[in-house]
């Protein structure tokens, strides 16, 4: 896009200088015109990148997000943006009280957004996560990519679809079904454009290491062609602490000789020694609760019960405050749902369907529509 | 050289076609071991072989020999069994009829070299004492009992010479007569169905089918008996049809079908005297087919219900009462939960007088209820060779076995908060290693609660704390309906403000809406109607959207429960 200030065409480094005397000029003006903060965002941010500079962008964007929104769950445009620029600049302090907040207003009418911004911004979202290794918090926004309604599916869905399946199986193991209302247009693509990976989690979700190996191999270059070849190795590793986590629930006490045979590392020349060392740092991050004594040959890993009783005030305190939280969703959520039902076009609608012959001629197609996407979402 | 005086061609095709080859009824049957020197025959298994190869080419009408035919797909994993413990060939076979008799005495000689010769000849001499019509056959059982002979497996020097031969003249008297009466009844048949008179037609139809079963033409047979469907005109007649089909079926290996007719004949209201018997045939029919399709429980449960009705082995041309008790006890066994097993066998009065009949099978519930493992395995040790040489139940041992077993570990461990491997392997005659992996494998099925001590070797039961676990899952739960809520309310927003992916040339015919001057739901929707193309395709969405959240609100709960 034409931006719309006119930086002088001086020296980089004056340039420099001027990003923050910018900053300020926005930081205390009340922002009235919604075209302005974007084109000097992107502005900025084209500056910013070609100075190498990503991270000085950063906080004037932040900043920006505040200034812009209405309330703080509103996305803007300028959200895919920083998110972007964080990326570049493989920092992520600033971004992260914004990215910590759910999305929970979307309004183009006040922010001028498109769905391409809600589709980048939950993209990189969840890139920033995957490299914080969050990977919760990822598979949560590249879901929200991947389901977001569709007449037909975006590139930026099926790539973010590919980094939900690697993120899922880092963080769950498997990969849990997309939302039900995921638009079906969307689902064939990802059907059709997403076989190596679907391959990779059904070998993964086995649990075989050989299996997934050769998967691994035969679509290599696949992975690295898509940027995923490091997700896929972090996959790897992460079958092993899986492993080992199936195991507390079996075992008392395993030598780790043991459990490096049974995690199908017993081929491997330094196995065992691997071995306690993902074990030592799966106790560390409190993944599993264990102890390793090395009175017996090679070391001897006793597993233990999870400390946590629940009987203590945090505990309550948490599900107080999930209660609440529940509760405040669910009436924003029958809230919209009323609005939307109190909706001229969905009135009609329900008078028509109540109707015994609801759907003259000219109606015809629509309702044939409807039915096939009835169909098809009882039919997933 | 006539071709229909050629030897090979009857080795080639031991079982061809009689009815429909009339060449080969009228050559020569008579065996010589000498013809059959260069016939390619190395020993039991391959005799299977010969027979499949011969049944594959010619399945579509082949005659005579339907043992390979049905149990086709088990040739795949033949199992030879050295010697049974505690068969008794005679007394075994003795409480069977019919086919089944001579089906079970081939399956035992393809399974058992010891036993080859003495099932072969007991075969032969029943073919011959009930004059069969099944000529194909019976060559092919002398022509295999000769090869066995020409072997010198052990026992084989005092197979009278009678065995050996088939009476030439006899064998084609027999051909001949079958096939003259087949077209005696075929003719006769036309004739009833010129007269269209159905009741005629239907005994035509039976009498054929029961002709055709008798030499051995089991498809053709089925055809006939099913083709009487449509002359049925009384529920008894539906029976008999039943009663027809699921004999044919049972010996085909089509078990599905077993099934239909068992519902359709235990859906029609019964008039017959010997009603009590039929039903009790029913069930074991239903028990047979069940079994076959490995659904242990529904076959158990069969077998069980039969009632007290075929103690005398009245379903002698299918299963004998032995069978019944062991067949309905392995099944329970390997199905029921303890209260069943005392419930559904132990207190079954009917099924005790089958019981009593095999009372290893009974001593062996009684043990596993009572829970002296040791004696169980013991006796299902002991008895494995013989079941393995069941006609029906041999594919299913290692099964059913393996899920006995896996029943008695869980047994074992569940009343005890330790168990010591090394005694425990003691009670179940295996190595502590062994036993471990087993344990473990029930572990991670979830069948056992418990986690083991590999450095002490001991099993502790798990103890869950129940109170953690609920909270955990609480704890999930929200969080999970928190995210589900929060998307759904984004969801909506979205569609609302017309934030949908669209391909290129759509988004630039209704772009607008986005950049739409400002204003509420009406305006907006105004602009939208008048436009007409974008709110028909978004409605749907609309409506969609509506589901998802009464859906959500009205199943989150219980669909997480259930999971």
């Amino acid at each position: 896009m034409e931006s719309k200030f006119d930086w002088p065409q001086t020296k980089v480094n004056t340039r420099r200088r001027a990003v923050p005397r910018a900053v300020l000029i926005i930081g205390g003006a009340a922002v009235t015109n919604i075209e302005l903060p974007l084109s000097f965002a992107e502005a900025l941010v084209k500056i910013a990148t070609e100075t190498q500079q990503p991270m000085i962008a950063i906080r004037p964007l932040a900043t920006f997000i505040q200034r812009l929104q209405a309330n703080p769950g509103q996305l803007t445009m300028i959200h895919p943006l920083l998110a972007k620029t964080c990326l570049l600049a493989q920092s992520f302090r600033d971004i992260i009280p914004i990215i910590d907040s759910d999305i929970s207003d979307v309004n183009p009418v006040q922010t001028h957004i498109n769905y391409k911004d809600f589709l980048l911004y939950h993209y990189y979202g969840g890139m920033i996560y995957a490299y914080l290794k969050n990977f919760e918090r990822a598979v949560e926004f590249f879901k929200l990519a991947v389901s977001a309604p569709a007449e037909v599916a975006s590139a930026i869905q099926i790539e973010a679809y590919k980094k939900y399946i690697l993120t899922s199986l880092l963080h769950y193991g498997k990969v849990p079904a997309l939302p039900k209302y995921t638009a079906a247009s969307v689902q064939k693509c990802l059907k059709l454009h997403c076989v190596p990976y679907a391959e990779f989690s059904a070998a993964y979700e086995k649990k075989a290491n050989s299996v997934i190996k050769t998967e691994l191999e035969k679509h290599k270059q696949v992975y690295v062609r898509d940027r995923n070849f490091g997700l896929v190795k972090q996959c790897m590793e992460a079958l092993h602490r899986r492993n080992i986590q199936d195991l507390t629930r079996t075992y008392l006490t395993l030598s780790v000789e043991d459990i490096t045979t049974q995690i199908g590392l017993g081929s491997e020349l330094d196995g065992a020694k691997r071995v306690e060392g993902i074990i030592v740092r799966m106790i560390e991050s409190g993944d599993i609760f264990a102890t390793i004594s090395h009175e017996h040959a090679g070391g001897m890993v006793s597993f233990l019960d999870d400390p946590n009783q629940h009987n203590n005030t945090a505990t309550m305190d948490m599900i107080n405050t999930q209660i609440q939280k529940a509760t405040t969703i669910t009436s924003k959520l029958v809230a919209v749902d009323q609005t939307l039902a109190s909706m001229p076009a969905y009135f009609n609608r329900g008078l028509q369907m109540s109707d015994q012959n609801p759907f003259p001629e000219s109606d015809y197609g629509m309702h044939m529509g409807y039915e096939a996407y009835v169909d098809e979402e009882s039919f997933l | 050289m006539d071709p229909r005086l050629s030897p090979d061609q009857t080795i080639l095709s031991p079982d061809s076609g009689m009815m429909d080859t009339s060449d080969n009824s009228t050559h020569s049957t008579s065996i010589d071991s000498e013809m059959y020197a260069e016939s390619p025959v190395a020993g039991t298994s391959s005799h299977s072989n010969v027979n499949l190869a011969a049944d594959g080419g010619n399945h579509g009408s082949s005659l005579g020999d339907n043992n390979g035919n049905s149990k086709r797909k088990r040739f795949v994993k033949v199992v030879e069994v050295d010697t049974p413990n505690n068969l008794d060939l005679d007394a075994y076979i003795a409480s069977y009829k019919g086919h089944t008799k001579i089906n079970r005495l081939e399956f035992i000689a393809d399974r058992c070299p010891s036993l080859q010769i003495e099932a072969l000849k007991l075969a032969i001499t029943e073919l011959k004492n009930t004059q069969t019509l099944n000529i194909p056959r019976l060559s092919n059982l002398v022509k295999r009992l000769n090869d066995t002979v020409k072997f010198g497996v052990p026992g084989s020097s005092n197979v009278s010479n009678d065995l050996l031969n088939v009476d030439k003249a006899w064998a084609d008297s027999q051909a001949l007569k079958a096939k003259q009466h087949t077209e005696l009844l075929e003719g006769e048949l036309k004739n009833y169905k010129r007269n269209s008179i159905k009741e005629s037609i239907r005994m035509g139809n039976i009498e054929l089918g029961n002709h055709l079963y008798a030499c051995g033409d089991l498809a053709a047979a089925h055809r006939c008996y099913t083709r009487t469907r449509d002359y049925c005109t009384t529920s008894k007649h539906i029976i008999e049809l039943c009663m027809n089909v699921i004999k044919v079926s049972i010996e085909l290996g089509n078990f599905p079908h077993v099934l239909t007719y068992v519902l359709k004949a235990e859906s029609t209201p019964e008039i017959s005297q010997d009603k009590d018997i039929t039903k009790a045939k029913l069930k074991a029919a239903s028990g047979l087919a069940n079994l076959d399709m490995g659904k242990y429980n529904t076959a158990a449960r069969d077998f069980l219900s039969i009632g007290e009705e075929l103690v005398g082995h009245q379903y002698g041309d299918v299963l004998s009462a032995n069978d019944i008790a062991v067949y309905g006890g392995l099944c329970a066994l390997a199905s029921f939960n303890r209260g069943e097993l005392k419930r559904l066998v132990i207190d079954n009065v009917g099924f005790r007088q089958y019981l009593e009949l095999e009372p290893h099978i009974r001593d062996l519930i009684q043990g596993f209820y009572n829970s002296t493992y040791a004696v169980c395995l013991d006796i299902m040790d002991k008895w494995k060779n013989d079941y393995l040489l069941d006609l029906h139940l041999h594919s299913h041992i290692e099964t059913l076995y393996n899920n006995i077993r896996r029943k008695a570990l869980v047994q074992f461990t569940s009343p005890f908060l330790t168990v010591d491997l090394t005694k425990m392997a003691k009670s179940f005659a295996t190595s502590v290693p062994e036993l471990e992996k087993e344990l473990v494998s029930l572990i991670v099925m979830g069948q056992i609660e418990a986690r083991i001590d590999s450095q002490q070797k001991i099993l502790w039961a798990k103890q869950t704390n129940k109170r953690s676990a609920i909270f955990e899952r609480a704890t999930a739960m929200s969080r999970d309906y928190e995210r589900e809520a929060k998307g759904l309310v984004l969801r909506i927003q979205m569609i609302n403000h017309g934030l949908v992916v669209k391909s290129p040339a759509s988004e630039k015919g209704s772009g607008g809406g986005i950049e739409g001057p400002e204003g509420g739901f009406e305006h907006q929707h105004g602009h939208r109607l008048g436009r007409g193309g974008r709110g028909e395709r978004e409605m749907p969405m609309f409506a969609d959207a509506r589901s998802n959240v009464s859906q959500f609100l009205s199943n989150f709960t219980r669909d997480r429960h259930r999971a």
